[in-house]
C-alpha cells in the first residue's frame, strides 16, 4: 500500500495535520512489537511492517474521521497501543494507517458501588490499577506487560496473565464498550448492567477480535474489591510430572489466583539475577498464589503444602510478605527475558524467540509437553517450556538462528506439528497473545470451516476490509517463517 | 557511509527486547512511578520514537543500513533529557553479564549524537552553542573575560593555586552566581583557602559531550585537567551536578585520568560539619523539599558514588528546617528537564518537564524547594516563574551559606 496524495490529503484534513505524520524516522519507529516478527527485519532492506502514515488519535473524533476517509479510500488500518503485543497484532502487514490510541489515555469514572471502571483505550494497565487502588479495587486480569500494555490493546487481545486461574480473561471483564466501526458510525455494544440476556455478546465479539471489526474507543470495565490477604507458595519438583500431578490435586479442591510453572533453564538463569531470594533448583518448579480472606488464604496454603508435599515437593517456602512476594513475581514476568543471558555477543542479533500460546485441558499438558519434546529433540531443538499451568495456557518456546536455514526449516516442521498436537487434544493456537499476524497461517488449522463464518462476520462490520488486514487469517502473503527462509535460503 | 561510532554498541542495541519498560511504568524494585518524563502530561507527542527502545530500534535500522540520517532522526534523538530513568528501569539493562551492564542506553544516545553531530545534522541553536564554546569556552554566549565576574566585589579574591580548587562551572560563573557566592563563602568558613581558576578555567566539555561534539569536549577537558595539576590541587569541589558528572564520566570515557580527587561541595559540606569545622548555628524555618540531580543521581550509581544520602543528612542537621520528600525521589527523581542538551534544543519540552517536577514539589506543601545543581535550579526556578509557583528556589549550598558560621 502507497498512500497516495490524495488520501493523505484527505486525511489531513480531516484529523488535522498536527496528528497526521509521514516522516521516515516515525513510520520505522512503529514497525515493530514486542514479538518475535519484527525481528525477522534484520534480513531484509526495509523494515517489513511499515505504515504509510501514522495518527495520532485524540478523540473519539479524531478514530471517526480517521476510519471515514480510509474507508472511502479503503485504505488498511492498524490500531496500536502501547506495541506491547507478541504476535505483530499492532503490526502493519498490509501498510496503510497506524492509528495510535496512547494519547486517549483517561480514566473516564470509577465506581465501586456499581462495581465498574470507564476507561478510554490508551490506558496504561499499571495507571488503572493505580487508580483503582485508591478505591481499594482491582481489575483482575494482568498480564505480564501490565506496566506497559494499554487496556485497549487487552481487550483487542482477550489479554489474561498469571490471574486467569482464578479470574478468567479480559473479556470476562468487559461489560460494555463503545466502538467506531470501519464506517465510521460510534456505537454503544452491551450495557453497564452486571448480566445481559438481551440479544448476540456483541460486546465480546469485539474482545479479542484484535482490530479487525472496529476500533474500541471506551470500555466498562467490571472491578473488583481487593482481597484481604495474598500469599505466595512456591515448590520444586523431580520433573513435570509430579509438578503437574501436584497442580491437579490443588485444582481438584480450591482455586488459586495462579498457578505456574518454570523449568528448570528459567530458574537457572532467573536465580543469576535475584538479590534476595532464590528459586528451588528443580527441574519443575510451581508458584501458587491464593487470595481472598485472612482465615481463607491462611487454611488454603495448608492444603497446598500438604497436597505438594505428598506428590515429594523437594523444596518449599510460603511468602507472606508483599514485598518478598513482589520480588519473586518480578523475577517471574522477566523469566523471559531472563534468557537472554544465555546468549553470546553474535548470537543476541540473530536469535528471535519463538513464542507458543497454546492452552490445553490440564489433564492432557503432559502428553503434549512430552510430544513436543520427543518431536524438538528429533529437530534438535531445545524447548523453553513454561506458563500458567492453573488454566493449561503453556508459552512452549525456543530460539530460532535467524540466520540458518536448517533452524528456520526445523522451526516450520516444529511449530506444525506443535499445532496439529494441540488441535488434536482440544487444545487452542493461542491462548492470550492473539493469533495476529504469527499465528494467521495457523488458524484454519484450528477452525477449519468455521473461518469462513469468521469472514462473513468480519464483512458485514467491514465491508473494505480496511481493518488490521492480515491478522486472524492471512490475506494473501505467505507465512512469515516461509518467507524468512527463501529470503536466507 | 563510513563505520559510526555507535557500531560499538551494536551488541547492546540488540539486547533490547522492547518490552516497553522504558514508557510508563516500571514494577523495577516495585516501584510504579513513570519512567520517561517525556510521556508525563503531553510533554511530547508521545511517539514511540521517543522511547528509548523507539531510539534503540530505529538506531538499529541505521546500522543495518535502512535508514539514513536525516534530521528527524535528529530531533527525535536530541529530543531527550538523558535523565537515565529508562537506564535506570530497565530490566535487561540492570541486568549485569561478566559484571556490566547488558545495556546502557543514554551512553547509546549520545555515541549516536556524536555520528548525527559528524553529518552535520545538529540543530543551527545547538551548533551556535559549540562555535561560541569553542572560542569563548562557555555555552551561554558569554565573553570569556567576564567568567570571573562572579567573585562578589566584598571578598578578597580567592587565589589561583591551592589544593582545594572550586571548579565553578558556566551556569554558576554567568547564570546562577548566587550559588558560586555561597560555595566560595561556605568553604572559607570551613577555614579552606580555596582557590578558582580565574580565567583559566572552561567549559567542562558536558554540553559538547551531550550535543554529541567529543573532539571538543575533549580538548576542554585536556585543558582543564592539566591546569588543574599545574595548580598543585589535590581536591576539586563542585557545586554543579553537570560539571562534577563530566569530570567523574565523560573525562575517563575520553581518556582523562585526572590524578586529583572530585568531591560535590555538598558531599565536603557534609564531611565538614560532621567534623565539627563547619558550625550550623540554626535560624532556619520553613519546609524544604528536596530534588535529586540525574547527574549526581543516576549518572553515577553504576560507579557508587551517587549523591542521594549526603544531601539529606545535611538537610536533617539544619535546626527549625522540616523536610519532606518528594513522590519520586533518589533514583526514582524525576528529571528537571534542563540536561542532555534539551534545554537548549527545545526550552518548550525542557520547561514542560520542569513544570511536571515543580509541581509535584508544590505537591509536598514545601514552600522551598532546593537541589544541588545550579543548572536544575535554573530549569526548575523559570518554571516556577512560569507556572506562578508560590515556592522559592534555593540551592543547598545557599542554605548551608545561610545557616552557617
Amino acid at each position: 500500500m502507497t498512500l497516495t496524495e490524495g488520501a493523505l490529503k484527505l486525511l489531513e484534513d480531516a484529523v488535522g495535520r498536527d496528528k497526521v505524520f509521514t516522516d521516515e524516522a516515525v513510520l520505522y519507529a512503529y514497525s515493530w512489537d514486542s514479538g518475535p516478527l519484527s525481528l525477522l527485519t534484520l534480513h531484509y532492506d526495509k523494515p517489513m511492517f511499515m505504515p504509510d502514515v501514522v495518527v495520532k488519535a485524540e478523540t473519539v473524533e479524531d478514530v471517526i474521521n480517521t476510519l471515514n476517509v480510509a474507508n472511502v479510500e479503503k485504505i488498511p488500518v492498524t490500531p496500536r497501543g502501547a506495541g506491547t503485543s507478541l504476535s505483530g497484532n499492532s503490526l502493519s502487514v498490509k501498510g496503510g494507517i497506524l492509528l495510535d490510541l496512547t494519547s486517549m489515555n483517561a480514566v473516564k469514572s470509577i465506581n465501586p458501588d456499581d462495581r465498574v471502571a470507564v476507561v478510554e483505550p490508551g490506558v496504561v494497565h499499571r495507571a488503572l490499577e493505580e487508580r483503582l487502588h485508591e478505591h481499594a479495587m482491582f481489575f483482575p486480569p494482568e498480564p505480564g506487560s501490565a506496566d506497559m500494555c494499554t487496556i485497549g490493546g487487552m481487550l483487542a487481545n482477550n489479554a489474561s496473565g498469571v490471574r486467569a486461574c482464578k479470574y478468567g480473561t479480559t473479556r470476562d471483564w468487559v461489560l460494555g464498550l463503545k466502538v467506531v466501526l470501519p464506517t465510521g458510525a460510534l456505537v454503544s455494544l452491551g450495557s453497564r448492567a452486571l448480566k445481559d440476556a438481551s440479544g448476540y455478546n456483541l460486546t465480546q465479539l469485539f474482545v479479542g477480535s484484535e482490530g479487525t471489526l472496529g476500533v474500541i474507543v471506551e470500555a466498562a470495565l467490571k472491578i473488583l474489591p481487593c482481597p484481604e490477604q495474598r500469599t505466595l507458595i512456591i515448590a520444586g519438583f523431580r520433573g513435570l510430572e509430579e509438578a503437574v500431578k501436584a497442580a491437579q490435586l490443588i485444582l481438584r479442591r480450591t482455586t488459586p489466583s495462579s498457578l505456574e510453572l518454570l523449568t528448570e533453564k528459567y530458574v537457572e538463569t532467573m536465580n543469576k539475577v535475584m538479590k534476595h531470594f532464590k528459586y528451588p533448583p528443580c527441574k519443575a518448579v510451581i508458584m501458587v498464589e491464593l487470595d481472598g480472606s485472612q482465615v481463607e488464604v491462611e487454611h488454603g496454603s495448608s492444603f497446598v503444602a500438604k497436597e505438594f508435599k505428598s506428590v515429594g515437593a523437594e523444596a518449599l517456602e510460603v511468602y507472606w510478605n508483599e514485598n518478598d512476594r513482589a520480588e519473586l513475581w518480578h523475577a517471574r514476568h522477566h523469566a523471559g527475558f531472563t534468557i537472554l543471558r544465555m546468549f553470546t555477543s553474535s548470537e543476541v542479533k540473530i536469535k528471535a524467540a519463538h513464542i507458543h500460546d497454546v492452552c490445553l485441558p490440564l489433564s492432557r499438558i503432559l502428553e503434549y509437553l512430552r510430544y513436543a519434546e520427543e518431536e524438538a529433540s528429533k529437530l534438535g531443538i531445545s524447548l523453553l517450556p513454561y506458563g500458567h499451568l492453573g488454566d493449561g495456557n503453556l508459552h512452549v518456546n525456543w530460539y530460532v538462528d535467524t540466520s540458518s536455514e536448517a533452524s528456520i526449516r526445523a522451526a516450520i516442521a516444529l511449530t506444525k506439528k506443535m499445532i496439529e498436537k494441540v488441535i488434536e487434544l482440544g487444545g487452542t493456537i493461542s491462548a492470550e497473545h492473539g493469533v495476529g499476524a504469527l499465528r494467521s497461517h495457523y488458524v484454519s488449522l484450528q477452525h477449519g470451516p468455521l473461518l469462513e463464518y469468521m469472514k462473513r462476520i468480519k464483512a458485514v462490520f467491514d465491508p473494505n476490509n480496511i481493518m488490521n488486514p492480515g491478522k486472524l487469517w492471512p490475506e494473501d502473503e505467505e507465512d512469515f517463517l516461509e518467507q524468512l527462509l527463501k529470503k536466507v535460503s | 557511509m563510513s563505520k559510526l561510532f555507535v557500531e560499538q554498541f551494536k551488541d547492546e542495541i540488540y539486547r533490547c527486547i522492547r518490552c516497553g519498560y522504558c514508557r510508563d511504568f516500571s514494577r523495577y524494585r516495585d516501584s510504579a512511578y513513570r519512567v520517561c518524563p517525556l510521556r508525563e502530561n503531553d510533554a511530547t507527542p508521545g511517539f514511540e520514537p521517543y522511547s528509548a527502545r523507539g531510539r534503540l530500534m530505529l538506531i538499529r535500522y541505521v546500522l543495518e543500513g535502512k535508514l539514513s540520517l536525516n534530521e528527524k532522526l535528529a530531533e527525535l534523538l536530541y529530543t531527550c533529557p538523558t535523565c537515565r530513568n529508562c537506564w535506570d528501569k530497565c530490566y535487561v539493562a540492570q541486568t549485569k553479564l561478566k559484571g556490566e551492564h547488558m545495556l546502557n542506553q543514554v551512553e547509546i544516545y549520545e555515541a549516536f549524537r556524536h555520528d548525527l553531530f559528524k553529518a552535520g545534522l545538529v540543530s543551527p541553536r545547538h551548533k551556535q552553542i559549540l562555535d561560541w564554546a569553542e572560542r569563548e569556552h562557555n555555552p551561554y554566549l558569554e565573553k570569556h573575560e567576564d567568567r570571573v565576574k562572579w567573585i562578589p566585589e566584598n571578598v578578597a579574591p580567592p587565589p589561583l593555586k591551592g589544593e582545594v580548587v572550586y571548579f565553578v562551572g558556566c551556569t554558576a560563573s554567568y547564570r546562577q552566581k548566587h550559588v558560586a557566592a555561597a560555595t566560595l563563602r561556605l568553604l572559607r568558613k570551613a577555614g579552606i583557602n580555596v582557590a578558582v581558576m580565574g580565567s583559566e578555567e572552561w567549559c567542562c566539555g558536558s554540553p559538547m559531550m551531550r550535543i554529541g561534539h567529543r573532539d571538543l569536549a575533549k580538548a576542554v577537558a585536556q585543558h582543564n585537567v592539566s591546569t588543574i595539576e599545574k595548580m598543585g590541587a589535590k581536591t576539586v569541589v563542585f557545586s554543579c551536578a553537570g560539571c562534577y558528572r563530566a569530570f567523574k564520566v565523560d573525562y575517563p570515557d575520553l581518556g582523562l585520568k585526572p590524578t586529583f580527587e572530585l568531591r560535590h561541595v555538598i558531599d565536603l559540606a557534609r564531611q565538614l560539619v560532621n567534623e565539627g569545622k563547619l558550625t550550623i548555628k540554626g535560624g532556619f524555618k520553613g519546609k524544604v523539599t528536596l530534588h535529586d540531580p540525574c547527574h549526581t543521581g543516576r549518572h553515577l550509581v553504576h560507579l557508587k558514588a551517587e549523591l542521594y544520602e549526603q544531601p539529606r543528612e545535611v538537610l536533617a542537621k539544619i535546626p527549625g528546617l522540616e523536610f519532606v520528600e518528594m513522590e519520586r525521589n533518589r533514583r526514582n527523581s524525576w528529571c528537571c528537564g534542563a540536561g542532555g542538551g534539551l534545554r537548549s534544543y527545545n526550552s518548550d519540552v525542557s520547561l514542560a518537564l520542569a513544570k511536571n517536577r515543580v509541581r509535584e514539589a508544590e505537591k509536598t506543601g514545601a514552600d522551598i524547594l532546593t537541589s544541588i545543581c545550579p543548572f536544575c535550579y535554573r530549569n526548575l526556578s523559570d518554571a516556577m516563574q512560569m507556572i506562578n509557583s508560590k515556592m522559592k528556589m534555593y540551592d543547598l549550598v545557599e542554605i548551608l551559606d545561610m545557616v552557617t558560621e
